[in-house]
C-alpha cells in the first residue's frame, strides 16, 4: 500500500513516501510538483531525506532542481 | 522505501515546470499532456473557496465583500472579482481573495489603521496554510489517492495540517 503524508506548517510542505519501490517516490513526487506549480504554487527543496542513500560512488543519482 | 522531502513555498502565477514536465513525459507521457493542457483556474478557485471554509473558524468569519475605510462594500477590486473574503473583530472590513488572469492569488484589504496590518497579515499566513492544505488534497486525488484531512491547532494559534494519501 503507498501512503502520502503531507504536513503544511507555516508556509512549508513535508512530504513523507511510504510503500513506494525504487525510482517510484522521486517520479511520485516530481508529478506533485508539477502540479503545486499549476496551482499557483512554487515549490523549492529545503531537504530531501532519501539524498544521503542515493549518493554513492560520489555521484548523485538524480538531479536536484 | 521511505522518503521525506522539506518544500518551502510561494504563492505565484499558475505555471509549469517544465523541466519536471520533460520528465514526467517520458515516464507518463498520458500523464504529462493532461497535465499541459489542465485549465487550473477552476481548480484553484475551488482550492480557495475550500480554503476560506477551513480557516472560517474561531472568530473568522467568511464573506463575499470588503469595505474600504467609510464602509463602502464592494464585491470586487480593480476590476477582479472577490472569491472571498476573511472577516474578524479586528478587521471588521475584511480581507478579499482575487484570482487573477494568471492563476495567481491576489488580496485585498484597507490597510488604514495599524492593527489591521497585523490581522491581515495574521488572515493571509492562515489562508496560505488552508490553501496548501486544500491544494495538496486536490493534488494527491488528481494522482489516485484516497484523502483525508486534519486540522490541529497550537497555542499560538498556528494551525498546522496533515493530509493523508493512500493508494489501495
Amino acid at each position: 500500500m503507498k501512503q502520502i503524508t503531507i504536513i503544511v506548517q507555516a508556509g512549508n510542505l513535508n512530504l513523507d513516501f511510504e510503500g513506494f519501490s525504487g525510482r517510484a517516490c522521486e517520479d511520485e513526487a516530481e508529478k506533485i510538483r508539477i502540479l503545486y506549480a499549476k496551482l499557483g504554487i512554487q515549490t523549492a527543496i529545503l531537504s530531501d531525506s532519501r539524498k544521503a542513500e542515493v549518493i554513492t560512488n560520489g555521484e548523485r543519482e538524480y538531479e536536484q532542481q | 522505501m521511505s522518503q521525506i522531502i522539506e518544500l518551502s513555498t510561494t504563492l505565484g502565477a499558475a505555471d509549469i515546470l517544465k523541466a519536471s514536465l520533460a520528465k514526467l513525459t517520458v515516464l507518463n507521457p498520458t500523464m504529462a499532456v493532461w497535465i499541459e493542457q489542465l485549465d487550473s483556474q477552476p481548480l484553484i478557485v475551488e482550492c480557495v473557496q475550500k480554503a476560506v471554509t477551513l480557516v472560517a473558524a474561531n472568530g473568522v468569519k467568511s464573506s463575499d465583500r470588503i469595505a474600504n475605510f467609510f464602509g463602502n462594500e464592494q464585491t470586487s477590486h480593480q476590476g477582479q472579482a472577490i472569491i472571498a473574503a476573511l472577516k474578524t473583530d479586528r478587521l471588521p472590513n475584511g480581507l478579499g481573495i482575487m484570482i487573477d488572469g494568471q492563476g495567481q492569488i491576489r488580496f485585498a484589504a484597507d490597510d488604514y489603521k495599524s492593527e489591521w496590518k497585523q490581522e491581515i497579515n495574521r488572515l493571509k499566513n492562515l489562508f496560505q496554510n488552508a490553501f496548501l492544505a486544500v491544494a495538496s488534497q486536490t493534488i494527491l486525488e488528481i494522482v489516485g489517492y484516497e484523502t483525508t484531512i486534519a486540522a490541529a491547532a497550537d497555542n499560538h494559534g498556528l494551525t498546522t495540517y496533515t493530509v493523508k494519501g493512500v493508494s489501495v
